[in-house]
C-alpha cells in the first residue's frame, strides 16, 4: 500500500510535469511538485534548463506545491527537478517543458559580485566556512546566483546582514542538504526583497579531507528599498525585513507550502495570515494594500464568513466556538474592523455585494447585523458590551471572551469594549462611504457614549490604569493587562492625563504597588511590554490554563507563560500606536529602537521554553501571524496612510532627522502608487503613480487618483 | 617512507569511510535559537558556551533540579522529520552527583505520534533494572548509572535498541493542540501508508525515588547529539 502511495506522488508530479507549461518573460512559470521520501522532510531542486537552478525551501513529504521561476528570455526550456531528503535521500529527475513567450527581459541591477572562493580542508565535519559578499549600502535583495564548480558545496545555507556581517540571520528558504551535483548550472536564491548589506554562504557541513568551493557570486538588487527613507540604516532595514519575515513571510519555511501554514521546530517561521475573525481585523491591516496572492486567499475566506442568525460572528469558518472551546466576544468588532478596512482600501464593490451561499444575505448585509449583534444582543446601545453567555461572566470557573485566552475576560470587558469602539468607527466610515451620512453620525456619537462609560467603568484610579474586566458580581479585576491599555490608548479612548499615566506606568516611571512586575522589568522581553504585571497565580481561578496550571511546577509560572508574564509581540504595534497619539513620534521611535536593537540580534526568532516543555513564553513565530502587525506601524504610524471613507488619509509623522520616507507598491483601489513624505516638500502632488506629500498636515488621496490636504478625520 | 604512504593511506580512508550524521547540533558559534532544544520537568533552563577542546568549539548546558515528585529532567530535541538509523548523544553529570545514581534514556516521537522507549546507557556489567514507565506499565530495563565528571557517549539504533513501542496517546495537555493549531496536518493523509519518520527525542536524566540530589542545582553538559 505504501508503495502505491509513493508511485501515486511520483507519477502525479510526472504527470503534472511532463505536460508542457507555457510562460512568459514577464510572469514567473509555476511547476507543480509532490514527492515523498519515506515521509523524510524535504526540499526540491529545480533546474529549469537555462543554466539556472533553484533549491525549494524546506517541506513535508507529499505536498503539493509549486515552485516558480521567472525565465528572461524567450524559447523553449527542458527542465527536470528532484526531492532531496534530510537523511539524503534523491528521487529520480522529472524532466517538464516550458514555452516562454515574450519579448527579453532584463534581469535587475547587480548589486554586487565576487570571484571564486576555495574553502580549507578540515578534519571535522561540524566546521562551519563562509564565503561572503560585502555590498556598498542598504539594498533590496533580489537574486544571489552561486557559480558553479566541480567540488560544489552540499549542505549549506545562505544568510544576511544588516550591519556589515555583526549579525547574520538565515535565509529561510536557502537551506541545502546533500545538494546533488548540478554540472555546470549556476544555483540561484531569491531574495524577494529582503534588506541587506552583506551575505554569505555558509557550508554546515563538510567532509573530512574535502575541499569546497564556489565559482562566484552575483548579486542583483534594487536601491530603493519597500519601506524606505532617508536615514538608511538598521531602523529602516529591520523594519522592510520584520515585514518579509512577519507579514508576507515569503521566505520563511513553510512545511506545507502556503505562507499561512505553520513549521515546526527546527524550521519555525513567520506566518502570514489565519483569516479566522479574531485575525481578520490584522490580516486585513497586513494584506490589504497589497497585490499579494494571500489577499485573494483572505477574500476567498471571508466571503461567506459564517455568522448566526442574530449576527454573532463564529471564531473560524468550522465552528462558532474558539478552538471548539467556547464563544468569543470580540469576534464581531474584529470581523466589522478588518471587513470594512480591506474595502475602504481595495474598493471591492463585488465582495460587499456578494450574497453569502448560507444566508442568502451580503457581506454589507452581514457587516451590518454584526454590529447589530453587538447593539441589541450585547447591549452596546447602552454604550458598554455586557456579555450575557453564561460561560463568560468573569468569574472563578468562566471562559475568555476574547483573543486572550487564559484570562476570563468576561461579563464587561475592556478589552472587547475598546475593540467595540473601534468597530462603531469603522461602521460609521462605511456608512459615510455610501453615503448615508445621519447613520455615520449615529455611530460616531455612540461611540463617544463608549468611550465615556469606557473612562467610568474600566477607569483604575489608584493604579492609574484600565482594568481587564468586571465580573458578574460587579467586581473590578485588575492583573495590570498591559495590551488593554495599549489598545484603549492607540484608539484614543484616553484623555492626555490619563494617557501619560498609563505610558509612566509602562515605562516603569510610576511603579504601581502589589505589582509583580515593575520598572523596567515590564519591558523585560524588550520585543514588547509584559502582558500582565500582576501575577496571575495570585488569582488561578480567574485563568483558564488549558490543562497546565499556575503553581511554580506548572507552566503558568509567572514568566513563563505569554499570558502570565510574558509578551505577545504584536502588542507592540499597539504599544507605538498609543505611544505616537499622546507622546509623539519621537517617544514611539524610542520604542521602536529598542525593538530594532532586539531584531537585530537574532530577527526575534526566538522560541524559548518552559520547564514544561512548552515554547509558549514569546508570541512571535509560529501561530502568530499577528506578529506582522508591527513593520506596519512604518505605514500607517509613521506615514499616516490608512483608508478613510473620503479616500486614503496620509498625516505623516516623520521621525526627527528623517528628511523623506517613503512606501513603494503600495495599493489603493486596484490601482498601485509609491507614496513619499517629504520635508522640502510644499504642496501634495501625484505624477502617474507617484503621490508625494509635505511632511506636516493631513492629504486625502481620492479613487481617481487626486490628492489634496484634506480635514483630519 | 613506503610506511609513511600506508599510514596516510589508512588515515585518509579512515575519514573518508567515516558516515558523517545528516542531522547534528555541536552547539557552536553562532549559536542558533531554533536549534531545537526545549527543557522539560526537572530540566529548567539551557545556556550555551564555549569550549574550544570540544566537538564545534562549544556546549550546552542544562540546568537541573530534581526534586521527590519531579525525577525526571527531560531535554526534548525537535527536527526535521528524517528516518533515524542511528543517534549518538555525548553528555557529562556533573561532578556533585558523586555516587547518586542518575539514569539516561530516551523515547523518540514519529511523525504519526507514535512513542518508541529505547534501551537505558549501560556500562559494562555496572547496571541495575529500572522501571520505566509505558502505557502498559513499568517495564524495567537494565541501566547504568552516569559516572561523575566524564564524558559518556550514549548510542542507540533503530530499531534494534528500541525495547518498547507506544501507540499514539490522545494529548494530554490541550495547549499543545494550541501551538500546532492549523498546521494542516490532519489534511495531509499520508501517515497511515507510509512509514513514519522520527522528528523527536525525549532525553531523560532520572533519579530513584529517594535521592540525595533532591533541591540541589545541577548542571549536566551536552557535548554534541548526532543522527546518522
Amino acid at each position: 500500500m505504501k508503495f502505491f502511495l509513493r508511485a501515486f506522488l511520483w507519477f502525479g508530479a510526472l504527470w503534472a510535469s511532463a505536460a508542457e507549461f507555457k510562460g512568459s518573460t514577464e510572469t514567473p512559470v509555476q511547476i507543480p511538485y509532490a514527492q515523498d521520501l519515506n515521509e523524510e522532510m524535504l526540499y526540491y531542486v529545480f533546474d529549469w534548463g537555462d543554466g539556472t537552478v533553484s533549491p525549494s525551501s524546506i517541506k513535508r513529504s507529499g505536498i503539493h506545491g509549486f515552485m516558480e521561476h521567472q525565465y528572461v528570455n524567450p524559447g523553449a526550456y527542458n527542465g527536470r527537478f528532484c526531492a532531496v531528503s534530510i537523511g539524503g535521500k534523491q528521487s529520480e529527475w522529472s524532466s517538464f517543458t516550458v514555452n516562454v513567450s515574450g519579448e527579453a527581459s532584463e534581469r535587475s541591477t547587480e548589486i554586487g559580485r565576487r570571484d571564486g572562493w576555495e574553502g580549507r580542508k578540515t578534519r571535522e565535519y561540524w566546521k562551519r566556512q563562509a564565503c561572503e559578499l560585502q555590498l556598498d549600502n542598504l539594498y533590496a535583495l533580489d537574486q544571489l546566483t552561486v557559480k558553479s564548480t566541480t567540488n560544489f558545496p552540499s549542505h549549506f545555507r545562505i544568510e544576511y546582514s544588516i550591519n556589515d556581517g555583526k549579525n547574520w540571520y538565515k535565509l529561510n528558504s536557502a537551506q541545502c542538504f546533500f545538494l546533488p551535483s548540478l554540472g555546470k548550472s549556476d544555483v540561484v536564491f531569491s531574495f524577494n526583497g529582503v534588506v541587506a548589506n552583506a551575505v554569505r554562504l555558509l557550508v554546515t557541513r563538510s567532509t573530512p579531507g574535502e575541499v569546497v568551493s564556489i565559482g562566484g557570486m552575483e548579486l542583483t538588487g534594487q536601491k530603493e528599498l519597500l519601506f524606505d527613507c532617508s536615514q538608511r540604516g538598521p531602523v529602516i532595514a529591520a523594519l522592510n525585513n520584520m515585514w518579509y519575515a512577519y507579514g508576507s513571510a515569503v521566505n520563511e519555511v513553510h512545511l506545507d507550502y502556503h505562507t499561512w501554514g505553520q513549521s515546526k521546530r527546527p524550521f519555525e517561521s513567520g506566518v502570514s495570515y489565519l483569516g479566522n475573525a479574531e485575525w481578520i481585523a490584522w490580516d486585513a491591516l497586513e494584506f490589504s494594500w497589497t497585490d499579494a496572492k494571500e489577499l485573494g486567499e483572505l477574500r476567498a475566506k471571508w466571503l461567506d464568513y459564517p455568522l448566526d442568525e442574530d449576527g454573532y460572528v463564529w471564531a473560524c469558518p468550522a465552528d462558532p466556538r474558539h478552538l471548539f472551546h467556547n464563544r468569543h466576544y470580540d469576534n464581531n468588532a474584529c470581523y466589522i474592523n478588518g471587513v470594512v478596512h480591506y474595502f475602504l482600501q481595495t474598493g471591492d464593490e463585488a465582495f460587499l455585494d456578494h450574497a453569502c451561499t448560507a444566508t442568502g444575505k451580503t457581506n454589507l448585509e452581514k457587516l451590518r447585523l454584526a454590529m447589530r449583534y453587538q447593539l441589541e444582543q450585547l447591549g452596546g446601545t447602552n454604550g458598554v458590551l455586557t456579555i450575557t453567555d453564561p460561560e463568560v461572566q468573569g468569574l472563578p470557573e468562566s471562559k475568555s471572551g476574547n483573543y486572550w485566552d487564559y484570562y476570563n475576560f468576561g461579563h464587561q470587558s475592556a478589552f472587547d469594549n475598546a475593540e467595540f469602539y473601534r468597530s462603531l468607527q469603522s461602521m460609521a466610515k462605511l456608512e459615510r462611504y455610501f453615503g448615508n451620512d445621519e447613520k455615520a453620525a449615529e455611530y460616531n456619537a455612540l461611540a463617544g457614549t463608549v468611550k465615556e462609560k469606557f473612562n467610568e467603568l474600566f477607569w483604575n484610579d489608584e493604579a492609574g490604569r484600565y482594568i481587564g474586566w468586571i465580573d458578574a458580581n460587579g467586581v473590578k479585576q485588575d492583573f495590570g493587562f498591559t495590551f488593554v491599555n495599549q489598545h484603549a490608548l492607540a484608539y484614543g479612548l484616553a484623555d492626555e492625563e490619563r494617557a501619560r499615566g498609563v505610558l509612566e506606568w509602562l515605562d516603569g516611571k510610576r511603579i504601581v504597588s502589589d505589582d509583580t512586575s515593575t520598572g523596567k522589568d515590564i519591558y523585560h522581553f524588550a520585543l514588547g511590554a509584559r502582558a500582565n504585571t500582576i501575577d496571575m497565580a495570585t488569582a488561578p481561578g480567574l485563568v483558564e490554563t488549558w490543562g497546565g496550571g499556575l503553581d511554580p511546577d506548572e507552566e503558568g509560572k509567572y514568566g513563563l507563560s505569554m499570558q502570565n508574564g510574558g509578551s505577545i509581540f504584536y502588542t507592540s504595534y499597539y504599544d507605538l500606536h498609543s505611544r505616537l497619539r499622546y507622546e509623539g513620534i519621537d517617544d514611539a521611535m524610542k520604542r521602536l529602537g529598542n525593538i530594532v536593537d532586539e531584531f537585530e540580534k537574532d530577527e526575534l526568532r526566538r522560541v524559548p521554553s518552559n520547564h514544561v516543555g512548552h515554547t509558549l513564553i514569546v508570541g512571535v513565530l509560529l501561530c502568530f501571524p499577528e506578529s506582522g502587525l508591527v513593520p506596519m506601524f512604518y505605514v500607517d504610524g509613521i506615514l499616516g496612510i490608512s483608508p478613510v471613507a473620503d479616500g486614503l488619509q496620509m498625516k505623516p509623522n516623520l521621525p526627527a532627522g528623517w528628511e523623506w520616507a517613503s512606501v513603494k507598491s503600495y495599493w489603493f483601489q486596484g490601482k498601485e502608487y509609491s507614496i513619499r513624505v517629504d520635508r522640502s516638500a510644499t504642496l501634495p502632488r501625484i505624477e502617474k503613480n507617484k503621490v508625494t506629500v509635505p511632511a506636516d498636515g493631513t492629504f486625502i488621496m481620492t479613487s481617481d487618483g487626486t490628492v489634496s490636504a484634506g480635514e483630519e478625520l | 617512507m613506503r610506511k609513511l604512504f600506508l599510514i596516510v593511506f589508512m588515515m585518509a580512508g579512515y575519514l573518508w569511510s567515516e558516515d558523517l550524521p545528516v542531522w547534528f547540533d555541536t552547539f557552536q558559534e553562532p549559536l542558533e535559537s531554533q536549534s531545537g532544544w526545549q527543557t522539560f520537568r526537572a530540566a529548567t533552563a539551557l545556556q550555551f558556551e564555549k569550549d574550544r577542546s570540544l566537538a564545534g568549539d562549544g556546549l550546552m548546558k542544562v540546568k537541573v533540579r530534581f526534586l521527590p515528585k519531579v525525577r525526571t529532567a527531560i531535554l526534548i530535541w525537535r527536527f526535521p522529520d528524517v528516518q533515524m538509523k542511528q543517534f549518538r548523544l555525548r553528555v557529562q553529570a556533573p561532578e556533585e552527583i558523586g555516587d547518586a545514581d542518575v539514569y539516561l534514556r530516551m523515547v523518540t516521537n514519529d511523525t504519526k505520534g507514535d512513542a518508541a522507549f529505547f534501551k537505558p546507557w549501560v556500562h559494562g556489567d555496572s547496571s541495575a533494572d529500572i522501571p520505566i514507565g509505558t502505557a502498559d506499565g513499568n517495564k524495567f530495563q537494565p541501566a547504568s548509572p552516569l559516572p561523575s565528571g566524564e564524558w559518556i557517549t550514549y548510542e542507540v539504533t533503530m530499531p534494534d535498541d528500541v525495547f518498547y513501542e507506544q501507540k499514539k496517546q490522545k494529548p494530554s495537555h490541550a495547549v499543545q493542540d494550541f501551538a500546532l493549531m492549523n498546521t494542516g496536518r490532519g489534511q495531509l493523509n499520508l501517515s497511515a501508508e507510509s512509514r513514519p519518520a522520527t522528528e523527536a527525542f525525549f532525553i531523560s536524566f532520572t533519579v530513584p525515588d529517594y535521592s540525595p540530589l533532591f533541591g540541589r542545582d545541577l548542571e549536566f553538559l551536552v557535548d554534541f547529539a548526532e543522527i546518522y
